[in-house]
């Protein structure tokens, strides 16, 4: 053994920076944050730049492409957008689809059972407190969802995979909880389809339409379809899923005055069952826009976080002012912005922060990964960082 | 507020298991390993793989349960000694025997989830890094609910998660925040405040109970 | 209540336990303990704090005795296994359920040679020492004593009976000079007994009966305290006889 230790011999291998990059992300990075820069040559605190647009492929949108059409009849997308920053394209479709509000279920029996709500009061405003308290208490009866599905291009088929299931479970949580969309403006006025006297389409609502008990809502669905990932994909899928929804137009509804009311012998003892089989109608060319709460609209920036044990400090010749320092003054935490690369997206120390330029978020997450301990001052500066980045960003949608 | 039980020890064929309840929440865990890894494409030759699956109370799982594994990896991977295992697999099974919130949220089923998964991994010799535990507030009007109730989360305008770990019986450092619905700065520091007083009034308890447990498991020895 | 009693030792994760004398050149680190600083351990695991210095070592040895766990396999260590397969020259061997099989080379046995070997069928067990445990590679038997190149009462466990007792408490059995249920059983019975630190007892009587009364009287005896020690095990002993 004492032989072999003699005959070792250290010698240096020297890399080029690409092959370093790809043996050693993190010491690449390390390497040049301590020059003061990242490894897309950004600054620290330096967001990329962000394009975002309609993308123009919704049925109401009036398009050149369409010959100038009104409509652009050969899809049922009601809502879209295109988002691009750096290497990645995001693209968000928004398709709705109808819902009975108040369904047979609600009266079961068992289904009262399991909301605790066995009250046996003929009062409406009761009743509709049951209903609220069955969809899902107040949160639910004030705030609409969107259904999400995330899809990142791999160039493999498969089912979704736990980052995309993640991201798109995540989207549906912020939505939900932000109140970003308001139940009432899913809520479908359902107008009856007539002819008049003299022989004009007609469409009747509210008291003229009696045989409608029933009440629908709209039931929104995003598709985000991801190409070129290159780092953390919330904040663009996020901003694609607003801009989309800002977009988004409903189209008027309404039913088929021929299918209003069906009555029919059916059921074990021929029994007479009423029921009320609707065929609803949505208008290809009518529509109102879907309004959001301008004051939920939220800018999403997610924040890495990267540890320098012993940062030299005549190393940073640029004014870096985002460093921040601990009461030790040997272990500094540098918050990087819009992360990209291999290197970066390891970093498992992040803040994510959804902001609306205002002093308000609607979603704050904080995971301390494998870093060292995360700081209130680290906090705060992603917190105040995101306000900025928000107040530059919303109005662009 | 809620109380609250734990339990480890529950289950034989496992190498760990604890039950954690916080009121109308009820969570089983189990641990499995270090074991040999399953399938082969999840080795990792550095560290150790986590496997976790989360099943609802009723019905299998969905994107939801999915959402949470997502979570929990995070947390666990970065309370467990992962280096102390390559090449091998760590199974974590949650079961959820009481959902106790509406579908809609996660808060209750998370931080009891990773309360009972750290008695687990305690009850399964895993080495951890720290001692870490959980809890969850609503804010409603400027107010702090720790630990609230269903109603009361229905009613909240903003729900926060954190996780602390426990240094010396007191939490110390934040290891995962997660907080959804309309809040402020200040509310999210408050909120912090109230999960950490929260968790070092837990784990006065929860300390209790392993303590008994490794003892149980010593009693040959007095 | 015993949880408060200091004298035990209790720990769990993230309780920092200073050392006494702060030169760390001194001390060597058992299992579940890691140095956090000069002067101070951290658990990584909740268990009983043990420090030991051994007269005549010149290192002061602390770690954390768990009870719960699973076995990882050290060199050295006696452990109870059941041949799973042959390929080539290896038994395969299962040391534990749904750990990583671990190998035997038909030759680790004493004077083994290409005619003259012990010839081991499926199924059955072995009490053999892990003879390497290196990383990324299977883990090795070895039924040759290191020392003396004998059989040191390694081999094929013919009849008998094989059961799970924590792994903690097979170390105490293993190594605990007259450990009390032991001494206790010897007074009434006649047993042969084989003891793996990876919680599997081997164990085998006269007869069927006397064998599972031994195994009973081990298994139960994880639960009772050094002085109830006696009175149970003349308790079943009587219980057996009646039956």
């Amino acid at each position: 053994m004492s032989q072999n230790i003699e005959n070792v011999q250290l010698k240096g291998v020297i890399f080029s920076p690409s092959e370093l990059a790809l043996v050693a992300p993190d010491i690449t990075l390390t390497k040049y944050i301590k020059a003061g820069y990242r490894p897309s040559l950004r600054r620290f605190n330096e967001f990329k730049p962000m394009i975002i647009s309609t993308a123009g492929i919704s049925r109401y949108d009036i398009s050149l492409l369409n010959d100038g059409k009104k409509i652009n009849e050969l899809t049922t997308v009601i809502g879209s957008s295109s988002i691009k920053c750096g290497g990645t394209s995001t693209i968000c479709t928004i398709s709705a689809g109808l819902v009975e509000d108040n369904f047979e279920a609600v009266n079961d029996y068992r289904m009262r059972l399991d909301a605790d709500i066995i009250v046996n009061n003929d009062d409406k405003n009761e009743e509709n407190e049951e209903i609220d308290n069955i969809l899902g208490g107040n949160l639910i009866n004030k705030n609409g969802c969107v259904y999400p599905v995330i899809e990142i291009a791999k160039g493999t088929t498969g089912p979704p995979g736990d980052e995309e299931i993640g991201l798109g479970e995540k989207l549906y949580e912020t939505i939900l909880h932000s109140g970003l969309i308001n139940r009432e403006e899913l809520k479908v006025d359902v107008g009856l389809k007539s002819i008049d006297e003299n022989g004009n389409e007609i469409i009747l609502r509210g008291d003229d339409v009696g045989v409608i008990k029933k009440k629908f809502s709209f039931v929104i669905y995003a598709r985000i379809q991801v190409f070129g990932k290159t780092g953390p994909l919330f904040d663009q899928c996020y901003a694609s899923l607003v801009k989309a929804l800002s977009d988004t137009k409903l189209p008027e509804v309404y039913l088929n005055e021929r299918e209003s009311n069906l009555r029919t012998k059916s059921g074990k003892r021929n029994a007479n069952i009423n029921i009320q089989s609707y065929d609803l109608v949505c208008d290809s060319v009518k529509y109102r826009k879907l309004k959001l709460r301008k004051d939920r609209i939220c800018w999403s920036s997610t924040f890495g976080i990267v540890d320098l044990s012993s940062l030299n400090k005549e190393d940073n010749e640029g004014d870096i002012d985002i460093i921040t320092e601990t009461e030790e003054d040997i272990e500094q935490s540098i918050l990087l912005t819009d992360l990209e690369g291999e290197a970066e997206n390891n970093l498992s120390k992040r803040i994510s922060v959804l902001s609306n330029g205002e002093g308000f978020f609607t979603s704050i997450t904080i995971e301390k990964g494998n870093g060292s301990r995360i700081t209130t001052d680290i906090i705060k500066q992603a917190l105040e960082l995101s306000q900025v980045r928000a107040k530059d960003m919303i109005p662009k949608f | 507020m809620s109380a609250y039980t734990a339990k480890q020890n529950i289950l034989q064929q496992v190498d760990g298991s604890a039950t954690f309840q916080f009121s109308t929440t009820k969570i089983i865990s189990s641990i499995t390993g270090p074991i040999e890894v399953a399938r082969p494409r999840n080795e990792k030759p550095t560290e150790a793989f986590l496997s976790i699956s989360v099943r609802p109370s009723t019905g299998t799982p969905t994107t939801r349960e999915a959402f949470l594994e997502v979570k929990l990896k995070k947390i666990l991977s970065c309370m467990i000694n992962m280096e102390q295992y390559p090449l091998s697999e760590i199974q974590i099974v949650v079961q959820i025997l009481e959902s106790g919130e509406r579908e809609q949220f996660t808060c209750m089923e998370l931080a009891c989830a990773v309360n009972s998964l750290y008695l687990a991994l305690l009850n399964a010799g895993i080495s951890l890094k720290a001692s870490f535990l959980s809890s969850f507030c609503a804010s409603k009007d400027d107010n702090i609910i720790v630990r609230p109730t269903k109603e009361e989360l229905d009613t909240s305008t903003a729900n926060h998660l954190s996780v602390f770990s426990i240094s010396d019986g007191k939490a110390d450092e934040l290891i995962y925040s997660d907080s959804i619905g309309k809040t402020t700065e200040t509310e999210l520091f408050s909120a912090l405040a109230a999960i950490s007083s929260d968790v070092n009034k837990i784990n006065e308890t929860v300390r209790e109970v392993i303590l008994q447990s490794v003892v149980d498991d010593y009693v040959w020895k007095f | 209540m015993t949880t408060t009693d200091n004298s035990l030792n209790l720990v769990i994760p993230g309780d920092s336990i200073s050392l006494e004398n702060n030169d760390i050149s001194n001390i060597a680190l058992g299992p579940n303990v890691t140095l956090e600083n000069d002067s101070t351990l951290q658990p990584t695991t909740a268990g009983l704090f043990v420090s030991s210095s051994t007269k005549g070592a010149s290192k002061n040895l602390y770690y954390v005795d768990t009870a719960s766990g699973r076995y990882v396999p050290q060199v050295g260590d006696l452990v109870v296994g059941t041949i799973i397969g042959q390929f080539g020259e290896y038994y395969r061997v299962s040391i534990n359920e749904f750990s990583k099989e671990v190998l035997l080379n038909i030759f680790a046995f004493p004077n083994a040679s290409k005619k003259n070997r012990p010839r081991l069928q499926v199924r059955e067990l072995i009490y053999a020492r892990v003879s390497s445990t290196e990383k990324s590679v299977d883990v090795e038997l070895s039924c040759v004593d290191p020392t003396t190149g004998k059989d040191g009462g390694f081999g094929a466990l013919s009849g008998g009976y094989t059961f799970n007792v924590s792994c903690a408490y097979a170390r105490f059995l293993l190594f605990t000079p007259n450990a009390p249920v032991l001494k206790k059983m010897v007074e009434k019975l006649q047993f042969e007994i084989a003891i793996g630190v990876n919680g599997k007892v081997w164990i085998k009587s006269d007869s069927s009966k006397a064998t599972m009364l031994c195994v009973y009287i081990i298994s139960e005896s994880q639960n009772w305290k050094q002085s109830e020690i006696s009175e149970n095990v003349d308790k079943l002993i009587k219980k057996f006889k009646s039956l």
